[in-house]
């Protein structure tokens, strides 16, 4: 497998420096890479503050990472030449949770489908990129005709984001970064964008990268996951076996906090007003992350940090609960997902 | 449950704009009885929360009822004046939102704003007696003693929303409005925090309305469902019904649309089509244009909410014909 972007043990810290109290790791040692042959689907899930925005901004470049490396076909992305970066820009192309803020409230929407391609040079005439503009914004179940012309504000939420993913498509771009695409709009509109993300995977051939606090959309639409806790990837696999057979407490503690479509009231337990928030342990943990909130934690877990543990063929799990189990040499945790399309 | 403690008849709220009026609430009837929980559930502009907000007499200019009562226990709060209105908050209707955690005062302590509400309702007391209902406050939404005397930087988006909870539900209101209490926080914590409601609900026999749009949290939650579209009630029925055999194609289509982890799906199937535009209404029914089932007559004649069987109401063509009772709410 040729990596066509990686992460290479890249740490991120924000805030103070050495023991300052401020200081937060939001993406510790993680190193992993989107192919380039084969056009994958993965989730990054977690909480809040789990680093999963981090980690995609450091994808993007927009950030630098604090050690490690990022990079684009085998080169740091900060020492890209002028041609290298100019095709990475167009590689790697972004779409943001807000679709509202991307846009130049005094320009007209197509104004900034138009800019991608004067910037990349993508067409030859005004007519061409016109057609362009069109075929693309078919692709995501837009009509043009609703969209040419209008003003940002005369748009819908669930249109504004679409013409974002059709103007991530008129670059034609390798890997879509996509950072909680649809927490900002409806239901019904949700199933929709979230379906043509799947078209471009499957049918043209992009990767993507799909960030979210959601594990139901991203069980239904990704083939792998990595689960993120406090900057660490916790759990890492096929989607299916993660989410059906979670293996790390954090993983099971997440799956269980779904609310199921179905009237059973599973959730009238005064029990449940705390799960998960402690476990009666008050300690400042060395090792494992999560070990002030794990229910089955033990004393290694305080002083040793869990390598991530081979649990089945697809996945792997960083917990001691699998002890025993086989550990890779690597800490790449691409080598656990499993690229079939 | 004994008898209604909320009464929606017909209410229509306006939005007044220089293009129109936009009508984001458009003849809504309902009735809730003591103790229930109910869920408004719709797409953004479906008027659920403008609904919720008119209960509390909370809706600012533009926006203005233009019609309909609201009876909370047979009095009539659109009727009320400002000073009535303001001793019925709090008191008899408490108001949770979605920015609740992030409308605390950043200045002043925990302890301090959980009495102001009390303090603006008569409640001077002593300071034992201060003490020990703050302590009291907090317990009853889970929160430890000490988080009295923190400010709201120190606390997390689940405790400060228990505390917004805590001081809605300090004089045991007969209605708790919760409008998406916990779409800001993440899954485990939104799992504990509607826990939490949960229970304050049964301790006090409080009926809540929960405004949403996350099905699987309302099914969790809600004895009964209400299907809000385009300003309207369409679809009316307990919970279990809901979610199993929902009657509104629309009702329908927004359940499909919700993806699951029970099974994969081959295809994420979103609604078709956009909301109408409030402003001129069409003939008909609204749902029309969007509607895989429509039929010449709801091009015609708009719908009205009916109960189709016992308990279970729609708004839709495809059930006044055949096998209903044809009787309309009043």
């Amino acid at each position: 497998m040729t990596p066509l972007l990686e992460l290479r043990n890249v740490t991120k810290v924000f805030g103070g420096r050495g023991f300052d109290q401020h200081r937060v790791v939001a993406v510790d040692d993680v190193t992993f890479s989107i192919s380039k042959d084969v056009p994958s689907m993965i989730a990054v899930a977690g909480e809040s503050g789990s680093g999963k925005t981090t980690l995609s901004r450091l994808l993007l470049g927009v950030d630098s990472p604090t050690t490690g490396q990022v990079l684009y076909q085998g080169k740091d992305v900060r020492k890209l030449s002028r041609v290298e970066r100019k095709a990475f820009l167009r590689d790697v192309q972004p779409i943001y949770q807000d679709p509202f803020g991307v846009y130049n409230p005094f320009y007209k929407a197509e104004h900034l489908l138009f800019t991608a391609i004067s910037k990349f040079g993508l067409a030859k005439s005004r007519d061409q990129a016109h057609a362009l503009i069109s075929e693309a914004l078919e692709t995501v179940g837009l009509r043009p005709n609703e969209i040419f012309g209008r003003f940002p504000h005369q748009l819908s939420g669930g249109q504004r984001q679409r013409v974002m993913i059709a103007r991530a498509l008129i670059v034609k771009p390798r890997i879509i970064l996509a950072d909680e695409p649809v927490s900002m709009v409806d239901a019904s509109l949700r199933a929709t964008i979230l379906e043509s993300l799947r078209v471009l995977n499957r049918e043209l051939g992009i990767s993507v990268l799909y960030v979210t606090h959601d594990l139901t959309t991203a069980y239904q639409i990704c083939q792998n996951i990595l689960i993120m806790y406090r900057g660490s990837v916790v759990e890492v696999g096929d989607v299916d076996h993660v989410i059906a057979n979670p293996q790390h407490p954090y993983t099971q503690l997440l799956v269980s906090s779904i609310p199921r479509m179905r009237a059973t009231r599973d959730w009238e337990h005064d029990a449940n007003e705390d799960v998960g928030s402690t476990n009666g342990v008050s300690r400042k943990s060395f090792g494992c992350k999560f070990a002030d909130r794990c229910p089955h934690v033990k004393e290694q877990c305080w002083t040793t940090q869990p390598p991530l543990f081979q649990v089945d063929d697809n996945r792997a799990s960083s917990c001691f609960l699998h002890q025993g189990a086989s550990v890779s040499e690597t800490n790449d945790i691409s080598q656990w997902m499993d690229s079939k399309t | 449950m004994t008898g209604s403690v909320l009464e929606i008849k017909d209410l229509h709220v306006h939005y007044e704009t220089d293009a129109g009026n936009i009508k984001a609430v458009n003849g809504v009837s309902l009735n809730l009885q003591r103790g229930e929980r109910l869920a408004l559930v719709g797409e953004s502009g479906s008027g659920k929360t403008t609904t919720a907000l008119a209960i509390m007499r909370l809706l600012k200019p533009p926006a203005k009822i233009v019609s309909g009562e609201i009876l909370l226990n047979g009095r009539n709060v659109l009727a009320m004046n400002e000073e009535e209105m303001r001793l019925m908050r709090l008191d008899k209707v408490a108001l949770v939102t979605q920015a609740a955690m992030n409308s605390l005062n950043p200045v002043m302590s925990i302890k301090d704003q959980l009495t102001d509400g009390l303090e603006d309702h008569g409640y001077y007391e002593s300071k034992e007696l201060r003490r020990a209902r703050v302590q009291e406050m907090l317990a009853r939404v889970g929160l430890n003693p000490e988080v009295a005397d923190m400010y709201p930087h120190q606390l997390s988006g689940g405790m400060k929303q228990r505390v917004a909870m805590a001081t809605a539900t300090a004089l045991n209101p007969d209605v708790i409005i919760a409008d998406e209490p916990t779409s800001a926080l993440d899954v485990v914590v939104q799992r504990q925090v509607m826990a939490t409601l949960g229970r304050l609900q049964r301790e006090t026999n409080a009926s809540v309305i929960l405004v949403g749009h996350d099905m699987g949290l309302i099914a969790q939650f809600a004895d009964r469902v209400g299907v809000m579209y385009a300003g309207k009630l369409v679809d009316l029925q307990p919970v279990q019904h809901m979610i199993e055999n929902p009657l509104h194609p629309y009702s329908r289509l927004l359940l499909e649309s919700v993806p699951t982890l029970e099974k994969k799906q081959e295809k994420l199937i979103g609604i078709p089509g956009i909301t109408p535009a409030l402003i001129n209404l069409p003939r008909g029914c609204l749902f029309r244009p969007r509607c895989p089932e429509a039929m010449d007559v709801c091009a015609e004649v708009e719908p009205s909410l009916t109960q189709i069987y016992p308990e279970r109401w729609a708004a839709c063509h495809l059930f006044t014909d055949e096998n209903s009772t044809q009787e309309t709410n009043a």
